[in-house]
């Protein structure tokens, strides 16, 4: 099991090998190689011509999973903690997000401008339905026992949620915020999509109309490894959260 | 202690960051300046370098103009930004025009921005299709089924007497070289600029058939609502001055244009196909009428003629009057 690492990178280099011998049959607007598209990332990094698109994406990135998470944080708690807000709020809530975003894209478009704050809107609406699912669950699942001890000690309402209940609901809660971060991206591309000049969702439209597929994927690349990026500091946020609370297990 | 801290700190980058981005183009002194917004039916690509450049040229602002051009995703978009009031010109094509009034909206032509149709149906030579009449049968490409290249592929098979019910279009994205190559489509409806890049990228020895021989509509326009029309006149005659000077700029500096494509432009990252993309657009901004009356003077003939052949297709249910619709004064005011 210890030399897995190895066999998993072996396992891209063969299908970079396969992918790049496929490439040589066929012309670059239908599959470029491997090598092409690292050159293409490489020059574009190198000439500064990605680094508007990846500054705008992530700052969109970033707002939405801000606000969209935020949100979806302290609903999750109010609706986790009121039964009745519970079942007044929740068909609402999932029909909202059963509605297909990119449908309502262009609308968003239009009512909140050709600006950063559309993008920022819609990615938002994508990262509030995964947090608010997971808080809702992770306040309600916390310990019965536990809660019965904090109201023998006198604790108030708010004292076994800040103290229990959160602090208990984390795993879950962050759970909830790494699904969020990864749609996050997909927000963001969605909106750059129907109404961008900038950010690396409208490049990859802009890559289409030039017919340059090495550039689409080399966007793609760059898309991947800013989710994969935020995934692991989530990750890495996590540990350092729950850390104290798995000494005292 | 420290996360809430870092929290905080997130908090604020957020308030001011939300407030410090919206697309606009920077000018100096603002308050002089009228602010005039155009929706643009493309994001700010290479083609359309003129109008991105203000920043750099100031054609726009040496006319006493605040220029914003917003994107948009097709003719269609840029209309619907200018009737929701969101822009107060659009850059559009004469299909959603047309559309835009077909569905009563009461607009109008104000500029002619390229005169020659560029749309055109490519096939592989070995599939041999030659004239419209080959394409009976065939299965063609479009860019989407709402695009400029549906409507003139069927106004080409129109003019051969043949329509959609002849041929299988089918939708198939931006990239529509890529089925051609790969034997999945038998020709494809596209543009000039289209063709340059497929070639680029490997397209072998193609037949085209330039819808301009059959019926040369324009390809693009800016329209305005009838509102605008008369409520800014003096700024829309500016903004015509503005970009017909800014025009005859890319026709006179094709590599000056190309070069500032490169950070004015969202695909254009190489400087020789800017300056290809650019010498084809130069070359579809002029006609004779052109020659004769100037940059942008616009026959309402020509667009009556399309709009009519629209109708018989049954893209339009109603005869449009497009000398209602076409307005000279603006540029007849100008050559005053």
């Amino acid at each position: 099991m210890k030399k897995m690492p190895i066999y998993s990178f072996l396992l891209l280099v063969l299908l970079l090998a396969l992918w790049e011998m496929a490439a040589g049959t066929m012309s670059e607007l239908v599959l470029p190689a491997p090598s092409i598209i690292w050159f293409t990332l490489l020059d574009g990094m190198k000439s500064g011509y990605f680094t508007q698109h990846i500054i705008r994406t992530a700052l969109e990135v970033l707002l939405g999973l801000l606000f969209g998470g935020t949100l979806g944080f302290v609903i999750g708690i109010l609706m986790g903690e009121v039964t009745f807000l519970r079942k007044l709020l929740f068909p609402y809530i999932i029909a909202s997000q059963a509605v297909p975003k990119l449908a309502l894209a262009p609308l968003f478009i239009l009512w909140f401008g050709f600006g950063m704050t559309s993008k920022v809107v819609i990615t938002a609406l994508v990262c509030f339905f995964p947090l608010l699912e997971s808080t809702v669950t992770a306040i309600q699942s916390s310990d019965k026992q536990k809660q019965e001890l904090f109201r023998m000690l006198g604790a108030t309402r708010f004292q076994t949620l800040i103290h229990l209940k959160i602090p208990a609901g984390m795993p879950g809660i962050l759970a909830g915020l790494r699904v969020s971060a990864v749609l996050a991206v997909v927000g963001a591309v969605v909106g750059e999509f129907i109404g961008g000049s900038e950010g690396l969702g409208a490049l990859i439209i802009a890559s289409q109309g030039m017919m340059d597929t090495p550039l689409m994927f080399a966007t793609l690349i760059l898309l991947t490894v800013m989710g994969m990026i935020l995934y692991l500091m989530i990750t890495w946020f996590e540990k350092k959260w729950l850390k104290p609370y798995k000494k005292e297990k | 202690m420290k996360l809430k801290g870092l929290f905080i700190a997130i908090l604020l980058v957020f308030v001011t960051a939300c407030g410090a981005k919206e697309e606009t183009s920077p000018a100096p002194k603002k308050e002089e300046l009228e602010k005039i917004t155009v929706a643009n039916w493309s994001q700010p690509i290479t083609e359309a370098t003129n109008l991105l450049v203000d920043e750099n040229k100031g054609f726009f602002k040496e006319k006493g103009i605040d220029l914003t051009v917003i994107p948009g995703a097709g003719g269609g978009d840029a209309i619907k930004n200018v009737l929701s009031g969101k822009a107060d010109i659009a850059f559009t094509d004469p299909g959603s025009l047309y559309f835009a009034l077909d569905q009563g909206e009461k607009v109008k032509v104000i500029y002619n921005i390229y005169p020659q149709n560029v749309f055109n149906v490519v096939s592989l030579k070995e599939k041999n299709i030659t004239k419209p009449e080959d394409l009976k049968g065939k299965t063609i490409g479009v860019y989407s089924l709402t695009s400029g290249t549906r409507q003139n592929l069927l106004v080409l098979l129109h003019k051969a007497g043949l329509s959609e019910s002849d041929v299988k279009i089918v939708e198939t994205g931006i990239s529509n070289f890529a089925p051609l190559m790969q034997g999945q489509v038998d020709a494809t409806a596209a543009t000039d600029t289209g063709l340059y890049l497929g070639k680029q990228k490997g397209l072998g020895d193609v037949n085209v058939m330039e819808v301009k021989d059959y019926l040369n509509i324009p390809s693009d326009v800016f329209v305005v609502t009838e509102q605008t029309y008369e409520e800014k006149k003096d700024e829309l005659q500016k903004f015509i001055e503005a970009y017909r000077n800014s025009a005859e700029w890319m026709l006179g500096n094709p590599k000056e244009a190309a070069t500032l494509a490169k950070t004015y432009a969202i695909d254009g990252k190489d400087e020789k196909v800017n300056l290809e993309i650019i010498k084809l657009r130069n070359a579809s901004s002029v006609s004779l009428e052109t020659e004769e009356r100037g940059l942008g003077a616009i026959d309402s003939v020509v667009l009556q003629e399309g709009a009519d052949t629209y109708q018989q297709l049954g893209l339009v249910k109603n005869k449009l009057d497009l000398s209602k619709v076409v307005s000279g004064e603006l540029m007849e005011d100008e050559e005053k």
